[in-house]
């Protein structure tokens, strides 16, 4: 597999069009099963996390279907508007970051913001983020406003830095967490328990903040991150 | 002074606000002398760094004058609607730009120390060799150094951390950090910063990350240090 540095594609994007190469090839016919995504890793010499953007982005262009624990399978190939859909939505034409890649770059800077704002939050600012909590308690996994709430408490964090740099930099990371690629891969891994362990992620946050707490308020960010990493690796919910 | 959470707007602009009052009210009229740095922070109760961006702030805006070593100057209230330097939401200050770069460029340049491709480092020593052939009072010497964080934050191989680097330049590109650049540019301090960035490259090259993340970091507090050093005489 060649490297293509010079149009700055991103891996999951190669990968994703090496299988819709597969399945237009007739390797992979319509109606059958992919390969598990261990074996597509070994055999594409990626990680298991890239090979998992890359099934979410077929998923999203309506290339396969992905059944939960049962597999991926190969749909047939749309016939209308089909290159159209291959080009994920972005404001740029390059294919957005994959979620992963997105974690891994709010777990750079969100520790830190969060430790920030443990010294910096003023009174209404903490009332704020006890609003968006309190919001997200009220949310049920199934309510499509928890990405809002959960948004509102982390950009909240950032502009109680008091820093504007960072502010802003949050609201980029965001833009990417809102896309459809983020979006259907955390629908597939979304349960009422999943949620409910986030909204206590997020009170830890809160109370070391309120504390005024910062090693701590570092700590259970990071944390946070980790454990939304963890949830997105994991196997495949049942059906 | 109260805080303004609500509308969460910039320090610097809260301060720029308060001295254009103070002109306006007749405290400070025109061509006098605005208080010491050091004194307005005080009064003021912020950090001096706050004060500067406040008074480049107020510069690009028309309403003072900064000459170097001999002060900052109240000039006539230009008849024309001064208008502020951004829209209702302020660009971030210089100040804050670098702090936050500065929690996230030596993690940049660590990554891009294990992850860059030959090509990647070639983009990058390009953008190297171009601000070395740059002199100080080249307006391209932005547009060089742009390249070379941007070439690293390719190499990181992260596309999300492209964008939030991508993010943070922003600012930098505007009119209240290029003032305030502006105040404090030289040929021996452009000189300083190229030898900073051939370091940052150095340690990339050699593939080693904590050697890449120090030298990023000493470049970005070396980068602040000379903001907020002395005003250059006039």
């Amino acid at each position: 597999m060649p490297i293509e540095s010079v149009d700055n594609r991103r891996l999951y994007r190669l990968i994703a069009e090496q299988i819709s190469r597969l399945i237009e090839s007739g390797e992979y016919k319509p109606g059958s099963r992919l390969p598990p995504e261990r074996t597509l890793a070994v055999q594409l010499s990626v990680s298991r996390p890239t090979v998992r953007e890359a099934l979410i982005a077929l998923e999203v262009e309506g290339w396969v279907d992905i059944r939960g624990g049962t597999g991926v399978f190969v749909l047939e190939r749309p016939v209308a508007d089909a290159e159209t859909v291959a080009v994920p939505q972005s404001t740029s034409n390059l294919p957005p970051p994959g979620p992963f890649e997105v974690l891994y770059a709010r777990d750079l800077i969100e520790p830190d913001v969060a430790a920030l704002a443990a010294k910096n939050a003023t009174p209404e600012q903490i009332a704020a983020m006890a609003q968006a909590l309190g919001d997200m308690v009220c949310c049920s996994a199934s309510d499509p406003m928890n990405v809002e709430y959960d948004r509102r408490f982390h950009q909240l964090l950032a502009d109680a830095t008091g820093n504007g740099a960072l502010s802003q930099t949050v609201q980029t990371l965001w833009a990417m967490r809102t896309d459809p690629l983020y979006l259907r891969l955390q629908d597939h891994f979304h349960n009422e328990a999943i949620w409910q362990r986030a909204i206590i992620e997020h009170r830890e946050i809160f109370e070391a903040i309120k504390h005024g707490d910062a090693k701590a308020a570092r700590a259970v960010m990071h944390k946070h991150l980790k454990n939304i990493k963890m949830r997105f690796v994991s196997s495949w919910q049942g059906e | 002074m109260p805080i303004e959470s609500i509308d969460n707007r910039r320090l610097y602009r809260q301060i720029a606000d308060q001295i254009s009052r103070l002109i306006d009210s007749g405290e400070c009229p025109p061509g006098s002398r605005l208080p010491a740095e050091r004194v307005l922070a005080e009064q003021l109760n912020v950090s001096r760094p706050t004060v500067r961006e406040a008074l480049i702030a107020l510069e690009v805006e028309g309403r003072v004058e900064i000459r170097g070593g001999a002060g900052v100057f109240v000039l006539e209230r230009a008849e024309a609607a001064t208008s502020p330097v951004s829209g209702s939401v302020p660009v971030p200050g210089p100040f804050e730009v670098l702090f936050a770069r500065d929690l996230i460029e030596p993690d940049v340049a660590a990554l891009a120390a294990k992850n860059a491709t030959p090509g990647q480092l070639a983009d990058i020593s390009t953008a190297l060799g171009e601000m070395v052939c740059c002199s100080a009072n080249d307006p391209m010497h932005v547009e060089f150094d742009r390249r070379f964080h941007f070439g690293l934050a390719e190499a990181s191989g992260n596309s999300a951390l492209v964008l939030a680097i991508q993010a943070l330049w922003t600012p930098r590109e505007q009119a209240l950090y290029m003032r305030l650049e502006n105040h404090f540019h030289t040929e021996a301090v452009w000189q300083r910063s190229i030898i900073e960035h051939r370091e940052i490259l150095e340690a990339i090259k050699r593939q080693d990350p904590k050697a890449a993340r120090a030298a990023m970091h000493r470049h970005l507090k070396q980068a602040e240090m000379r903001f907020a050093s002395s005003w250059k005489e006039e």
